[in-house]
């Protein structure tokens, strides 16, 4: 839960740092072998064309990000913006921690 | 040949008979509840159709899948009056969880090392091996027991084979089936992939959100029709095939759902327009009830406004394994009753599931002929069709000749027709990542298996066998029970939440072969096998009698054993009597069998020889230079052919690295097919087997060879 501590740094520095820990984990846990991290890019479509992502890799990054970062993603359509960039994703999860009382719910 | 069902079996959760399911079923009744089975904290979904009141026999052989087995294996062989201590029976079970229920917690715990990693006998419920192994010490002998998974669709490959068995002329019956018992993995695994509707589930309605979990066992006696047998419905086609398009979801057009329901139909000599019922697979899932709905207009154009349609799965849930035969089982009532159970839940039909839905239960005059479909993770689907006795012309019964035209074997030498594994050079270890030549973008979600399994089949099939009608079949006597405990200390770990969705597709135990036939683009029949130390040499036999019976024309056919600390610690011990206990080599290996006349042929497959103990294997007489290869040591090679025809041909001894290896079998099969390749020898007889059975496969080359 490395963000928990970040929520005072400065926006910029977090914003950059925070995608590329998506990024990391995109290309761990969906096992994009030999492929470079910081390669990707932080607007580009992630599912569909973009990355070639499907499905299957959405529900593994939703749960991933949910061990990684504590931040839920929303199931079914309510997912479809979060997952549209690396930067949208980053930008739920920052909106997520920072939110008051930000522990997620859980059931 | 004609096959008539004479005895049907299902235990569901609306009750433990044929006759409660399918009078219930009719009713409209819904067997759902919440699991108590276990704790289901956490979990997204917790509806599921639970069975209750079926008691598990004491013994460390038995599950509660495997209970459930006995029951309706037991209904159905009282019904067609065979029992099989008085004939000659086979039995194919299809099946995917045998006992995970009874075991995970134990392997998870011994994977974290909260529990010492030891042989405990209630562990011998765990391989699925384990639901043949006690219904044959229950109610058996049986001739010959057989272990088939291909996920979702078992039910019907466990049919498809039996049809086969029954066109060798050699036995008075087949029962066969499928039975999957509900459990912590598939719970987990099924919510992971947010697979299963918190509420009841929907199927073809336009809210639906998935499955609700089921569990039971349905099983049917088939027999060749004979004047006196009294016949409840006929079998008159079976059809298997594969999508390869992807691990968990169907290919959205429904093309190879369609492609199966038509062979079927064309086997069994129906036409559409005999077709009065489809008993669907219907999940409620999104995906699988707009594709399949697509399939079924695609197959009966015109007829699709007259045709009704249904699925159970709403009343009994998605009993896995079990459904594809609980669902024929319904069909054959269907016909006998002329009765058709509604889909329960569905409530706004999804324009997108067009077609005609038994709301409520709908009496006939007749009901002629019934479709009845599975469609399983990896793209495995299947279809039966069942009809009135005698209704279309009776079918074909020609059984074909088999030839054996490749050989792959990889292991810690690497990759090749051989592998160096018959020079008898001694290796431990894995086989060198760089020895498989996968493409890493296109085998990213495939574990260790799948991987063995691709490589291999790329190898042996080099090119020149057709993909068109090319199946796979891998043997596999523990599945991946590494993987699948620390799936499930996982989730006492982190929670259900935390379940991996993509984990859990390979956790499914055709899942290497899955993988393989996307991989590779086989689109014939994809299903995996077990039976302990000799499961290569059951999917190596199942090949041959699939392409004999014409379910395919070719297969690739071996077995996979990777590198397991559980195995080598737990599973050997418990089921190698006395042989090494060191840890063993990963081993892949694999021959490719097709009908004669379509191949490259190295032999042709004389005979297959099944022999329980006690029993002669019946081999013919050897050639003169013959020889003979099996993965035993020599000594015991050459004492098993002193009881043979075979007596004193000379032995190859098949060494596989180090620690024994259910690989063996099929890697003596590929020694010998590489040997004749070569003119070491014209006729070769490969001897395998584990405790109990005996397996021997007969290759000779061809005359003008």
């Amino acid at each position: 839960m490395l963000w928990s501590k970040a929520r005072e740094i400065e926006p910029y520095v977090m914003s950059q740092d925070l995608r590329r820990e998506i990024k990391e984990l995109i290309v761990k846990e969906l096992n994009l072998e030999g492929r470079d991290p910081t390669a990707i890019q932080d607007d580009a479509p992630l599912f569909g064309e973009g990355l070639g992502l499907d499905s299957l890799d959405a529900l593994q990054l939703a749960m991933s990000v949910e061990e990684h970062f504590g931040v839920r993603i929303p199931e079914g359509d309510a997912a479809r913006p979060i997952f549209k960039s690396v930067a949208a994703l980053a930008d739920h999860v920052a909106r997520s921690l920072s939110a008051p009382g930000a522990a997620p719910p859980r059931s | 040949m004609r096959i008539w069902i004479t005895g049907i079996g299902i235990v569901s959760s609306l009750g433990a008979s044929a006759r409660e399911t399918f009078t219930r079923l009719s009713a409209g009744e819904r067997g759902l509840s919440r699991i108590d089975l276990f704790d289901v904290t956490g979990q997204r979904a917790t509806l599921g159709a639970q069975v209750r009141g079926v008691d598990v026999p004491a013994g460390p052989l038995w599950s509660r899948t495997t209970a459930f087995a006995l029951v309706a294996v037991k209904e159905a062989l009282a019904e067609a009056g065979i029992d099989p201590r008085r004939s000659r029976v086979g039995l194919v079970v299809g099946g995917t969880t045998a006992g995970m229920f009874e075991n995970e917690v134990r392997v998870a715990g011994m994977m974290s090392g909260a529990l010492p990693t030891a042989p405990v006998p209630e562990l011998r419920s765990h391989p699925l091996s384990s639901t043949a192994d006690a219904l044959d010490e229950a109610i058996g002998p049986f001739r010959r027991a057989r272990n088939v998974a291909s996920a979702c669709s078992s039910g019907v490959t466990a049919l498809a084979l039996a049809r086969a068995w029954l066109l060798e002329g050699e036995f008075d019956a087949v029962v066969a089936g499928g039975t999957d018992g509900l459990c912590r993995l598939t719970l987990s695994g099924f919510n992971a992939l947010s697979a299963i509707d918190p509420e009841p589930c929907r199927p073809f309605d336009q809210n639906r959100r998935g499955l609700n979990l089921g569990e039971g066992a349905g099983f049917l006696v088939l027999e060749r029709a004979a004047p006196g047998k009294k016949p409840i419905a006929e079998l008159a086609g079976v059809a298997l095939a594969a999508e390869a398009h992807h691990i968990t979801n169907p290919e959205g057009e429904g093309r190879t759902a369609a492609r199966v329901m038509r062979e079927a139909l064309a086997r069994g000599n129906v036409s559409p327009a005999d077709v009065d019922y489809v008993n669907a697979h219907g999940t409620g899932t999104p995906l699988n009830d707009a594709m399949e709905s697509k399939a079924i207009r695609a197959v009966f154009g015109a007829e699709t406004e007259r045709v009704w349609v249904s699925s159970s799965k709403a009343q009994i849930g998605h009993t896995l394994a079990a459904a594809g035969a609980i669902e024929t089982a319904i069909a054959a009532m269907c016909v006998r009753e002329r009765l058709l159970p509604p889909t329960a839940g569905l409530v706004t039909p999804d324009p997108a599931c067009d077609v005609r839905h038994v709301r409520e239960a709908v009496r006939m005059d007749r009901v002629r002929a019934v479709v009845s479909s599975s469609f399983g993770f990896g793209g495995m689907d299947a279809a039966a069709v069942v009809t009135e006795p005698e209704l279309a012309p009776e079918p074909d019964a020609t059984r074909r000749r088999v030839v054996v035209s490749a050989a792959s074997v990889a292991g810690p030498r690497g990759l090749g027709d051989g592998g160096g594994l018959d020079r008898g050079e001694q290796a431990a270890g894995a086989a060198p990542d760089e020895a498989l030549s996968l493409d890493p973008a296109r085998a990213r979600r495939q574990d260790r298996s799948a991987r063995l399994c691709s490589a291999v089949a790329h190898a042996a099939l080099d090119g020149h066998a057709s993909r068109e009608r090319c199946g796979v079949v891998f043997g596999s006597a523990f599945s991946s029970v590494d993987d699948a405990a620390a799936f499930v200390q996982r989730i006492f770990e982190k929670g259900p939440r935390l379940a991996s969705p993509a984990d859990f597709p390979n956790l499914v135990p055709s899942s290497p072969v899955g993988h393989a036939s996307i991989y590779e683009a086989l689109l014939g029949p994809a299903l995996a096998t077990a039976d302990v130390g000799a499961s290569g040499e059951s999917a190596i036999a199942t090949a041959f009698e699939l392409v004999a019976s014409g379910d395919a024309d070719a297969f690739v056919a071996g077995a996979v054993a990777v590198r397991s600390r559980l195995i080598d610690q737990v599973f050997h011990p418990l089921f190698d009597d006395g042989r090494t206990r060191a840890p063993r080599s990963e081993c892949c290996a694999a021959v490719v069998l097709e009908r004669e006349g379509v191949a490259r042929a190295v032999a042709i497959v004389e005979a297959v020889r099944i022999a329980r103990e006690g029993e002669p294997l019946e081999l013919g007489a050897p050639l003169s230079g013959a020889r003979a290869f099996g993965a035993a040591s020599p000594r015991v090679l050459e004492a098993a052919l002193a009881k043979t025809s075979w007596a004193g041909v000379p032995v190859s001894s098949v060494e596989l690295g180090v620690g024994s290896n259910e690989a063996a079998g099929a890697a003596a099969m590929a020694a010998a097919t590489r040997a004749i390749a070569r003119g070491e020898t014209r006729h070769a007889l490969v001897l395998g087997g584990r405790p109990g059975v005996s397996y021997a496969f007969v290759l000779r080359a061809p005359e003008h060879a």
